[in-house]
């Protein structure tokens, strides 16, 4: 549910991170920060109502579904967005997106960060992280293959889910589809003192920006507290007149996030998360943010995978309650979690790239499919449990965790 | 106790009629005349809560879903699943039949389906719940506001499309409403279904021969109860 990275090393290493007001931002290795998981209860994530937009209309489309798992035999139910792929009459079932771009100003040490800047050194002349975005096989058509069976000319998160239930979509539900009706928001500004516990800025070698630390999108990288940023993204939510039938997709660029103080590393990373107010019958207001990643900073990341990772884990939980059996011990996922967060398990497996017709190779990231959570034969393409093959099982119980 | 109706050969039941007798069908006749939904466009279009549409013979019928509105849904080829939006085809259920689709653009069912006509002397339909799995239907007949009879019908296990229909000694009925009253599967709602092309009985229909083959079988049934009787 969160793709989240971590400073691993020394304590003396983080010590030396904790900044005084006005000092130059620390230099560090980016080697240093690995991929990690933090479940939403333990990041105190608020899942209060959304001013008005709790039990709002129109609500998310959503299919329920209730299934007894083979891995433990306890039934489970839950919702999954869009139209259900068992179904005999089935269709397209287009749900509104709205993109947001988010941009972070650090006050003090300025340092501004904007998806809707240039960054000619890691996105290419002309490109901003939005427009890459926007162009993505997350929301255009593209030949996706999954398990080398073909899902057609579709998005990507039309063909995982389309893959996830192969053996009905290919017959009883052809006409199922998960569509996307995409706008994008006007830009929405937060501000953060820098540095501080909300927010601080990193100066990491290696960097690929040439951006000058005047301009936008410098080489540098930007931190903010979780438990700063959340309250202002449900407050833009609010502000823009965001429905709960529409799914809000913040995109940040050169910013990540921390789980507590962002004058250390200790904290950091969290690349995205997604949430809801309601429950699996009526998620609420779901949201989501994720960074469009420059492809450096963390291993196993580049490009969309953090916002493919998003974005389909909460297509298949987006009230963050479709609880399963435990599982772990895998991909950012050290210990054990219960809920289909689809990308959290193969953190760091990316999909093979496609090229799109602005001459970018995209890479989504590998998810697992939700015959991996809930055991038993797969109806996944390619009788696969994951969207290209690296799960050739189910999981297995947690402690232990892995997967047959 | 048995029953048989020898003189039309149906497998059927009696409606608890107030005058006269309706023999209810869980399989078709021949049909005299058919009202085919393609008219109302192509696979997507949208149903208002009320529309018409005319028989080949150009009967004129009034349809009408009981909660909102519903679309146009064509039974795919599954070799070529393109323009299309019911699956699989099935007895009942051809591959390019056009259905009407208590669905609206919600997703929500919009069911019953009420259709109305000029008096007929018999009507049916194939119906199916749009969630997978075993459903149970019901079938009233009309004249006017006046009740002709009520049956229940109930699909097969794995829940393929059900016929139902029925008919009268003469042409009273004016109106049918086709619901759904359960539906087996989770989340499942009833009043979300299809219904393909409408047929049309007269006086003169015949049996069609799974229907013969149907009531062979219930009729050997009755007479084995019969023997057992004695």
């Amino acid at each position: 549910m969160t793709l989240n990275a971590s400073k691993t090393t020394l304590a003396t290493t983080l010590v030396a991170l904790i900044l005084p007001m006005w000092a130059q931002e620390p230099i560090l290795d980016p080697s240093q920060l690995k991929l990690q998981n933090i479940n939403p209860s333990q990041l105190h994530l608020n899942r209060t109502p959304l001013v008005n937009n709790f039990t709002g209309t129109p609500k998310l489309q959503v299919w329920q579904y209730q299934m007894v798992s083979p891995r433990d035999g306890n039934t489970y139910a839950g919702s999954i967005v869009g139209g259900n792929p068992f179904n005999r009459g089935a269709r397209t079932t287009t749900i509104p997106i709205v993109i947001i771009p988010l941009r972070v100003e650090f006050t003090g040490v300025v340092r501004n960060f904007d998806p809707t800047s240039a960054d000619d050194g890691c996105l290419g002349a002309g490109n901003t992280a939005l427009s890459l975005t926007q162009q993505s096989t997350i929301f255009q058509p593209a030949n996706q293959v999954m398990n080398g069976i073909s899902m057609g000319n579709t998005t990507f998160p039309d063909a995982f889910q389309r893959a996830s239930f192969w053996p009905s979509v290919s017959t009883v539900s052809p006409a199922y589809h998960l569509g996307l009706n995409v706008s994008v928001a006007a830009k929405q500004t937060i501000s953060i003192a820098n540095p501080t516990t909300d927010g601080s800025t990193y100066n990491f070698g290696g960097n690929c920006s040439t951006n000058p630390t005047t301009l936008d999108n410098p080489a540098r990288m930007g931190l903010v507290d979780i438990n700063y940023l959340d309250p202002l993204l449900k407050g833009i939510i609010t502000n823009l007149g965001i429905t709960p039938n529409q799914f809000p997709l913040f995109v940040l660029y050169g910013v990540v996030i921390s789980n507590g103080a962002a004058n250390t590393t200790n904290n950091c990373c969290i690349l995205g998360y997604h949430n809801g107010s309601g429950i699996p019958s009526n998620p609420g207001q779901t949201y989501g943010i994720a960074e469009y990643d420059q492809g450096y900073l963390f291993q196993g990341t580049k490009n969309i995978s953090v916002l493919s990772h998003e974005f389909l884990e909460w297509v298949n939980d987006p009230s963050v309650a479709n609880l399963v059996p435990d599982w772990g011990g895998l991909g950012q996922v050290g210990g054990c979690q219960n809920n289909i967060e689809t990308g959290d398990p193969l953190s760091g497996s990316l999909m093979p790239g496609i090229t799109m017709p602005n001459g970018v190779t995209y890479f989504a990231q590998e998810q697992a499919f939700f015959s991996w959570f809930m055991g038993g034969p797969t109806p996944g393409a390619g009788g696969k449990y994951s969207s290209n093959g690296t799960f050739g099982g189910f999981a297995k119980a947690c402690p232990n965790g892995g997967t047959n | 106790m048995y029953k048989t109706f020898g003189g039309m050969l149906l497998l059927c039941s009696m409606a608890t009629s107030p005058a006269l007798a309706t023999v209810f069908l869980i399989a078709p006749l021949v049909p005299i005349d058919t009202v085919t939904w393609s008219q109302l466009g192509v696979d997507g279009t949208a149903i208002p809560t009320n529309f018409s549409a005319n028989s080949g013979l150009g009967v004129t019928v009034f349809g009408n879903f009981t909660v909102t509105d519903g679309l146009v849904s064509t039974v795919c080829d599954p070799v070529t699943p393109l323009n299309c939006s019911w699956a699989p085809p099935a007895l009942g259920y051809a591959i390019g039949d056009t259905l009407i689709w208590a669905e609206d653009t919600n997703f929500f069912g919009s069911g019953p389906i009420t259709l109305s006509f000029a008096a007929q002397s018999g009507i049916g339909a194939y119906i199916q719940t749009t969630s997978s799995g075993q459903f149970s239907g019901s079938l009233q007949v009309f004249n006017g506001a006046t009740l002709l009879g009520a049956q229940a019908f109930t699909s097969d296990i794995t829940g393929n499309p059900l016929f139902m229909g029925a008919v009268s000694a003469f042409p009273e009925i004016t109106s049918a409403a086709f619901s759904v009253t359960a539906c087996g599967s989770f989340a499942c709602d009833p009043n979300d279904f299809s219904l393909n092309t409408l047929q049309i009985y007269g006086a003169s229909s015949t049996p069609e021969p799974a229907t013969f083959a149907l009531a062979g079988a219930a009729l050997a049934i009755g007479f084995g109860m019969r023997k057992r009787d004695k």
